[in-house]
């Protein structure tokens, strides 16, 4: 369940469980209750349905067993541009193999679910980004137990079920939100 | 991250890129040794990859702002255009925060937000301080003519002229040369 207030830095203590209805009717949609004073409910609003629709299309592909958003909507920002967050897959082959991205790009516009780094595009960004991005926003990336772009405390490169657990500027731990579909 | 804001990130994410080249260069080395195919190599290295790719970016478009080059931003929202200029002028976002007479944690916050949240007032007064000038003229009005007070090296002006409609806001650039003025639209695009 989705706690009412963030913690003290604005992020949340623990991770939590919550489906999208849940998201969309408590705090971090609504900032009801929060100390941010210019909360942009529309705009957490309209990630929250873009989320719905991509969550959908997983589903629709097969093979994801959790999903987890995450990022600065997760905290005690106004106004996140974006959703961030990583995916698991049931079996890690459906992705090497290419099969995940094969079933997933057949249920949307050509090109709109691509990773590679080729596809990227500008979209009213100051650098290009994934067209999956353009199109909702959204931002999710596959955890094959591999280290990611983030570093911990240590130097290390995190692998995302790591990276994604602290702030980006800080380090700080951090909760994220564990999606039930 | 959006768009690098300071120096002090800048050093630290040529840093994390450079560790990072040499990170996929080792995960590349590792799966080939266990056998993958180099398909199989690709579609698994892909997301860092495009992460990687993405970090380049944003490090070569802060040395770009840096050097006033705005020529190759385009189709900004305003409030982007904003925290580019700040860049490029360039100005700590303590330096705007003291400018605007407000705590540097609300400037912080405005371009986290990339000034979503922020009113019409608020862009008004942060368009100022970088030397911008952007006012309201009712439509149907003589447009006035604004004395150029040069942009970003010089500084440009704009003016807001509202169509009939009160919720739309068309914007014109004035600045003194036509490259100013050419590369404002172009960063801004329609916005």
């Amino acid at each position: 369940m989705i706690p009412q207030a963030f913690g003290p830095t604005g992020v949340l203590l623990t991770d939590v469980t919550a489906t999208l209805d849940e998201i969309r009717e408590s705090m971090l949609v609504t900032g009801a209750g929060l100390r941010a004073s210019e909360w942009h409910v529309q705009q957490r609003l309209e990630l929250v349905n873009n989320l719905q629709i991509v969550v959908e299309k997983f589903k629709q592909a097969g093979g994801v067993a959790e999903i987890y958003v995450d990022g600065s909507f997760v905290e005690e920002k106004d106004s996140p541009s974006d959703i961030d967050g990583y995916f698991i897959l049931t079996d890690d082959r459906d992705w090497i193999s290419g099969a995940f991205q094969k079933r997933i790009a057949l249920l949307d516009e050509p090109g709109v679910w691509s990773w590679d780094k080729n596809d990227r595009r500008r979209c009213q960004s100051f650098v290009e980004k994934p067209p999956f991005w353009c199109r909702y926003r959204v931002e999710l990336y596959p955890d094959l137990g591999l280290p990611s772009d983030i570093m911990g405390p240590d130097g290390r490169f995190l692998p995302y079920s790591e990276a994604f657990r602290q702030r980006t500027d800080t380090m700080e731990p951090k909760g994220i939100i564990r999606l039930q579909f | 991250m959006s768009v690098i804001k300071s120096e002090a990130v800048y050093h630290e994410e040529r840093a994390r890129y450079s560790a990072l080249v040499q990170e996929i260069a080792r995960q590349r080395t590792l799966l080939e040794e266990k056998g993958y195919a180099p398909d199989e190599v690709a579609r698994v290295l892909q997301p860092i990859e495009s992460r990687c790719a993405e970090l380049l970016d944003e490090i070569t478009v802060y040395e770009t702002i840096k050097r006033g080059d705005l020529s190759v931003l385009s189709n900004l929202t305003i409030g982007q255009a904003l925290i580019v200029m700040r860049i490029a002028k360039p100005l700590t976002q303590i330096q705007l925060a003291g400018m605007l007479g407000v705590d540097p944690s609300q400037v912080s916050r405005d371009e986290a937000n990339e000034y979503r949240t922020a009113n019409l007032e608020r862009l008004t007064k942060v368009a100022n301080a970088l030397g911008l000038r952007m006012h309201m003229t009712p439509e149907g009005a003589t447009r006035r003519s604004t004395r150029p007070t040069g942009a970003l090296g010089s500084r440009g002006g704009f003016e807001v002229i509202p169509p009939a409609a009160p919720t739309e806001v068309s914007v014109e650039f004035l600045a003194p040369s036509e490259d100013d003025r050419r590369a404002l639209r172009q960063m801004v695009g329609a916005h």
